[in-house]
């Protein structure tokens, strides 16, 4: 018997026009590891949703669920676990362990029982040392972690995850995942997670559901995936061995982990040792003698209070006119608090900052704002105070129907900006942003929570502001997008900023912060970082053999 | 700060409850004094020494301001002491004054006292018992009020730097925080609407709540309870007797007693024991812990 079954599930929001579910079936096994795929706005969020009875969205529902033998509506409370992507929201209470007893105390479990519960969960999450900390107080990860742990501590049968890392940083992410797997994997509980992230997951999902529409495109093993989706868009977003194998397309298993992914070029470049294996992209560094610095920074020093530790200690950064930087780091590192000294928000108290060539202090009033800087927040949703999209951008200025072609959002001027997803957010502000036409912008975690579609339309859409002339610093976690588009890539650690370095030679000289591409291929070839490089370079040696 | 905190959080409200009762109806300013001295050799022994220190200002500003403001609330008195204007400065309005003033200090000094000692999840112990929702709403706003500070200064920040307001005169800040107060108001409701959605996937409502508290009601928990029952009992019966005046009016007499003199020295005594526990336990638990490293 199937642990979960879904059968011809269809699901109508009332007042819109398309179905968000449409006669989607499935089953999933005791204790699988399940991977929902899918672009944004495919009908997610609502599927897990309605598979938890308490949270199931209003609208019209027809077809069956079943769980554990029964129809849903009549599971237990607790038995089935739901963590969402915010980790703020989801927190109903102000301390670690006060938190822990929530669930358990909805429930009616006894006093004792609850505190043995905590003791052990927390023991098991490592969480000893914030146990008695505000919730308000902890990192992201710690959040999210603690969601997972509080929703565990009713020992759930079902685990529904939403995005669960997409607000974290990769190795926040990453420990997140690996505790899911832990949890699934010596406890048997059941795990159905989405996720836009899949590289490092993907191969180890028992099942992979990909949806589109509304629709579930597929329903099986990650093998299996990649041989039927090759053609789809969705693609896109897949491993990185996955999508060498595909441009290559030989008549080998598909690779769907980095180990694999070695393993399946070595296989393919038998002759490695007799060709010249250096990437040519190395070569074609655009010469830059002629820029001049659109931001530059020297010495400076920063703190936020005066007992406090030194965020910025003697830092100094030049970004040229004209150029895509990004700036990596772990979290709380000071990358924001440089970007908000950088847009005049906070003040060093050593150091010098000019902008274009001027100092900071000499811009006055709103003069920094106008026309020079602006600044993407890291919630996007502090750029809005109207109720539309549309009112948000037409009160400034007439060239909004432009930008608004140019970053396909007219679809979304008349809604309300806190009723979009992640990635439709984004682009709005971006929108708004451009509108002041600003020459530099900051970007700060721009590609969080968006899937490798719209990564890729912002993506371009930068390209193209650059080629105007217009200077972009980004700070992300995101290696895959800095990589592809980025010019200079550099590195805060330690109040300190690395020598800017371009993409190919800052990712090869990289171990661990590096992109999927580049460690599949590093053993192989030098300086390959995209799969498309890999690809080509591959065809290039197969090309010969034969 | 460590033996006191370990009390159950019912016994230092109850302690704080006896004292500020005590202190506020009787109006003596030795009673006063006394609480006054029990919180400040309190915070001192609680490491909060240096918070007293660059306080100390405040307090005194207060002090000052007190004394001298009740003379022109109340002339009455014998003891003329200057006469400005209208105004006669009378020796026992100033003196009385200066007792509402010590009263005030003592009474802000253990409230900071009872501030430290019942700081976030205590509080709260305080309800959980009897009033579950009450607890709940109160644990749920501490933990909002930080998180809309937060989300505040993101959105004030960023609207600063979208440059659509002129910050050099009033009327654009004023404009600039209105739009700001409206969008974090959207966020919060919808943060709510998510923590609601948290609250029902994790069974709120569902069944009878019960309560998981974190401090246990110990042995020397009711010891202590007990202690402080019967020396509240018994100033408060001295102070029924009337063994604890003070007289102010309309001359400056002092200490009054009505009984024997016995009974106030034990009122006294008892006070001055009820003000000074907390400092003792703490005493206590420092001397031993030297004590025992001294032996490792």
């Amino acid at each position: 018997m199937e642990f979960l079954q879904v059968k011809n599930l269809s699901f109508e929001y009332p007042k819109r026009p398309k179905k968000a579910l449409n006669n989607i079936s499935f089953s999933v096994k005791k204790g699988e590891f399940v991977l929902l795929y899918g672009a944004s706005g495919c009908g997610k969020t609502t599927l897990l949703q309605t598979l938890m009875p308490q949270i199931a969205p209003g609208g019209h529902l027809s077809g069956s669920i079943t769980f554990n033998g029964k129809d849903i509506s009549s599971s237990d409370v607790g038995d089935i676990g739901f963590v969402s992507q915010q980790p703020d929201g989801q927190i109903v209470t102000d301390r670690v362990w006060s938190e822990l007893a929530f669930g358990p105390e909805n429930l009616g479990i006894k006093p004792n029982i609850t505190k043995r519960r905590i003791a052990e969960i927390s023991n098991y999450f490592g969480m000893q040392d914030w146990f008695y900390k505000c919730t308000y107080e902890l990192s992201g990860g710690q959040k999210q972690m603690l969601n997972l742990a509080s929703v565990m501590v009713t020992q759930p049968k079902l685990l529904l995850l939403d995005e669960p890392t997409g607000q974290l940083d990769p190795v926040a992410a990453s420990e997140f995942i690996s505790t899911l797997r832990k949890i699934n994997s010596q406890f048997g509980v059941t795990v159905v997670l989405s996720e836009h992230r899949i590289e490092d997951i993907f191969p180890y999902a028992d099942k992979i559901l990909v949806m589109e529409n509304g629709e579930l495109l597929f329903d099986g093993t990650p093998e299996n995936a990649c041989i039927k989706l090759k053609n789809y868009n969705i693609f896109t977003g897949f491993p990185a061995s996955a999508k060498i194998w595909k441009e290559l397309d030989v008549r080998q298993p598909c690779p769907v982990s980095v180990k694999d992914g070695k393993n399946f070029l070595e296989n393919i470049c038998i002759e490695k040792d007799t060709i010249n294996t250096d990437n040519p992209n190395m070569y074609l560094q655009s010469d830059d003698t002629e820029n001049t610095s659109a931001v530059q920074i020297k010495n400076i020093w920063f703190r936020y209070g005066k007992e406090d530790k030194d965020i910025l200690k003697n830092t100094s950064l030049n970004v040229k006119h004209g150029e895509i930087f990004t700036l990596f780091g772990g979290n709380a590192c000071g990358k924001s608090t440089l970007l908000n000294i950088i847009s005049g928000l906070s003040r060093p108290y050593k150091g010098k900052i000019k902008i274009l060539g001027k100092n900071i202090l000499s811009y006055k009033n709103n003069s920094l704002y106008q026309g020079c800087i602006s600044l993407l927040p890291q919630n996007p949703k502090a750029v809005f105070t109207a109720d539309t999209v549309k009112s948000e951008l037409c009160g400034h200025s007439e060239l909004s129907e432009e930008i608004a072609k140019q970053l396909e959002i007219e679809d979304l001027l008349d809604r309300h900006p806190f009723d979009l997803s992640g990635g439709e957010l984004q682009k709005c502000a971006l929108a708004r942003l451009i509108l002041s036409n600003p020459q530099i912008l900051l970007l700060d975690e721009p590609t969080k929570g968006m899937d490798e579609f719209y990564k890729n339309k912002l993506g371009e859409y930068l390209r193209n502001l650059k080629s105007k002339g217009k200077t972009i610093i980004i700070v992300s976690h995101d290696i895959e997008f800095a990589a592809k588009y980025s010019d200079r890539c550099a590195m805060l650690f330690n109040g300190e900023i690395s020598e800017p370095e371009d993409p190919h030679t800052f990712f090869s000289e990289n171990y661990f912060y590096t992109t999927a591409a580049s460690r599949i291929s590093r053993e192989i070839f030098k300086n390959t970082i995209l799969c498309e490089e890999v690809a080509e370079l591959c065809k290039e040696i197969l090309g010969r053999q034969i | 700060m460590k033996a006191y905190e370990q009390t159950n959080p019912i016994i230092s409200s109850v302690h704080f409850l006896f004292l500020m009762l005590t202190v506020m109806f009787t109006s003596n300013p030795i009673i006063s004094l006394t609480a006054l001295t029990g919180a400040i050799l309190f915070n001192i022994v609680a490491g909060q020494a240096r918070v007293l220190k660059s306080d100390y200002k405040f307090f005194l500003l207060i002090f000052i301001l007190v004394t001298l403001s009740n003379p022109l609330f109340s002339p009455v008195g014998n003891t003329v002491l200057i006469k400005v204007f209208a105004i006669t400065v009378t020796l026992e309005s100033l003196a009385y004054g200066a007792s509402t003033a010590l009263m005030l200090i003592s009474v802000m000094l253990w409230c900071r006292i009872l501030c430290l000692t019942l700081a976030g999840d205590r509080i709260i112990y305080l309800f959980k018992g009897h009033m579950p929702k009450l607890a709940l709403i109160i644990s749920m706003s501490l933990h909002y009020i930080p998180m809309m500070k937060r989300e505040w200064k993101h959105i004030s920040d960023t609207q600063k730097t979208l440059g659509n307001y002129c910050l050099s005169n009033t009327k654009g800040k004023i404009r600039l925080y209105l739009s700001c107060f409206s969008t974090l108001i959207s966020c919060s409701l919808e943060n709510a609407a998510q923590t609601v959605k948290s609250m029902e996937a994790r069974g709120y409502g569902s069944a009878a709540r019960t309560s998981c508290s974190e401090y246990p009601f110990r042995f020397s928990d009711t010891l202590l309870l007990i202690v402080y029952v019967i020396l509240f009992s018994s100033v408060t019966a001295a102070a029924c007797m009337g063994c604890i005046g003070f007289v102010f009016y309309p001359e400056l007499e002092g200490v009054k007693t009505a009984g024997s003199p016995t009974y106030t020295a034990i009122a006294y005594l008892c006070f001055g024991l009820m003000s000074l526990l907390p400092f003792l336990t703490e005493l206590k638990e420092l001397v031993q812990w030297n004590f025992c490293r001294s032996k490792i």
